[in-house]
């Protein structure tokens, strides 16, 4: 395949300088499934204002979907799985692919937390979630997929994004009870709040280089995702339309119910619990 | 192959009486259309066997209708499973083909089906009891039944003892 002629060693990165959400998910799940499995790969990738939930979650749990609705501010499902995470271009997301008996959740969390104590002297560290923490506030949270022969890690990293609005859309719902998989809130901080020089593209860049050194001992030169490349790519349209459908990101919630209860002046209480599953649609059976 | 026996080796050309294929034989000539019989009507229930894919699956397979789950290696490297994807009952899968996911604090997996055919159940107790495929991966925690469309890719599949070495490799 004529992308990889650059590559004679076992590391390549990719960066992205799109920031549609589907496509750069789309792109991911390219790299995964069908590139030479022996490479590790980095991919380095921002996105335009999203909420994004994992494999397993329900939208209307773990976020504002309505308000999100009239902010213009889509949701997408990934397929890995995890909690739900905001994205803006304050946020630079990396992903890294290794053959699946290479798989650690640390390795790569542990490159990413020294380029950023190296290159910026931020006091970065993993903790024992796996996430990247400064002062016991967390900066990435990671997300882990495994399929055959391959693996991979991806994870968030909040350089400069608008943290009022991760209170503001994740707001978990109380009163739905999932049988899917809940997210865990942690306290948030940004790297900008320790660095003036930190911003998207001095991260990639240091980022790379860690991951550069520690593969292949030199520095490797990125391959840039753009619209010329997609169109190289073409499967990464499929996977865009898959990422896109009210199936996928709506269609796959596992079941779940709604509980509403309702106190009444003469000292009643009445709870009526809604269950819904989704089948082709959306479907409630309710049960008092 | 040669066979050994007590009284030195055989041509594996003349099967043992002890051999399960010649054993197999006699049964089903004994039962089979016998007037009057009231075995006659019954077919002959074939050997269940255990078998894993590379991948840490299992599947036991009876009357051609296999079990499938995941190894207790796999489910020890997945650490907690939080959430079961099953395949739907009706799906036609293929050898290989993914048939369900797990989540794990770990990690989401695949599973492959390790057989190609139907799935025509599904274990319901891992949509309230994730933790099943943890507590016991080989046997409550299994993941779907699978109708066998072509039997003979149990042959592709690893015996127990090859399952392990794998697994040692892999290390």
């Amino acid at each position: 395949m004529a992308l990889f002629n650059r590559c004679r060693k076992n590391f390549q990165c990719y960066i992205s300088n799109l920031t549609d959400p589907w496509t750069n998910l789309a792109v991911e799940e390219w790299l995964f499934r069908h590139t030479d499995p022996s490479i590790v790969l980095l991919y380095l990738w921002r996105n335009a204002g999203c909420v994004v939930i994992g494999r397993n979650q329900n939208p209307w749990k773990e976020c504002n979907v309505r308000l999100l609705r009239n902010d213009s501010i889509p949701i997408i499902r990934r397929k890995s799985g995890g909690g739900t995470v905001f994205h803006d271009l304050g946020n630079t997301n990396y992903t890294v692919i290794t053959p699946r008996q290479n798989f650690t959740r640390k390795h790569s969390a542990d490159l990413v937390a020294r380029a950023i104590r190296k290159r910026f002297e931020i006091p970065a560290y993993v903790n024992e979630r796996h996430d990247i923490e400064i002062e016991d506030l967390k900066v990435s949270g990671s997300a882990f997929k495994i399929i055959s022969a391959r693996a991979y890690h991806h994870g968030t990293m909040l350089i400069d994004t608008n943290l009022s609005h991760i209170g503001r859309y994740l707001e978990i719902r109380k009163n739905l009870i999932s049988k899917g998989v809940e997210s865990v809130s942690s306290p948030v901080t940004r790297l900008r709040n320790y660095s003036s020089t930190v911003n998207h593209e001095s991260f990639c860049d240091a980022v790379l280089q860690e991951f550069s050194i520690n593969y292949c001992g030199n520095i490797s030169n990125p391959i840039i995702v753009d619209e010329e490349l997609l169109l190289k790519i073409p499967k990464t349209l499929d996977y865009r339309d898959e990422l896109k459908s009210w199936d996928w990101t709506f269609g796959q919630t596992p079941e779940f119910s709604i509980e509403f209860q309702k106190t009444f002046s003469w000292g009643h209480v009445v709870s009526l619990i809604i269950y819904c599953i989704i089948l082709k649609g959306l479907v409630f059976m309710p049960k008092l | 192959m040669f066979i050994p026996t007590t009284f030195g080796f055989i041509s594996s050309k003349v099967v043992p009486l002890y051999a399960p294929t010649f054993r197999r034989a006699i049964l089903r000539n004994t039962f089979r259309n016998t007037p009057g019989s009231r075995f006659g009507a019954l077919s002959f229930k074939e050997f269940s066997c255990k078998k894993f894919t590379k991948d840490h699956e299992w599947i036991v397979v009876e009357n051609n209708l296999g079990t499938v789950g995941i190894t207790d290696y796999a489910q020890k490297a997945l650490g907690d499973v939080v959430f079961v994807e099953t395949p739907e009952i009706g799906t036609v899968v293929e050898q290989s083909g993914a048939c369900g996911a797990v989540e794990s604090v770990k990690a989401a997996s695949d599973i492959y089906a390790p057989v190609s055919g139907e799935i025509v159940d599904v274990n319901k107790n891992l949509a309230e009891t994730p933790g099943l495929i943890n507590k016991s991966p080989e046997t409550d925690g299994w993941l779907c039944k699978i109708k066998l469309s072509n039997p003979s890719e149990l042959n592709d599949l690893l015996e127990e003892n090859d399952y392990h070495s794998h697994c040692e490799k892999s290390h």
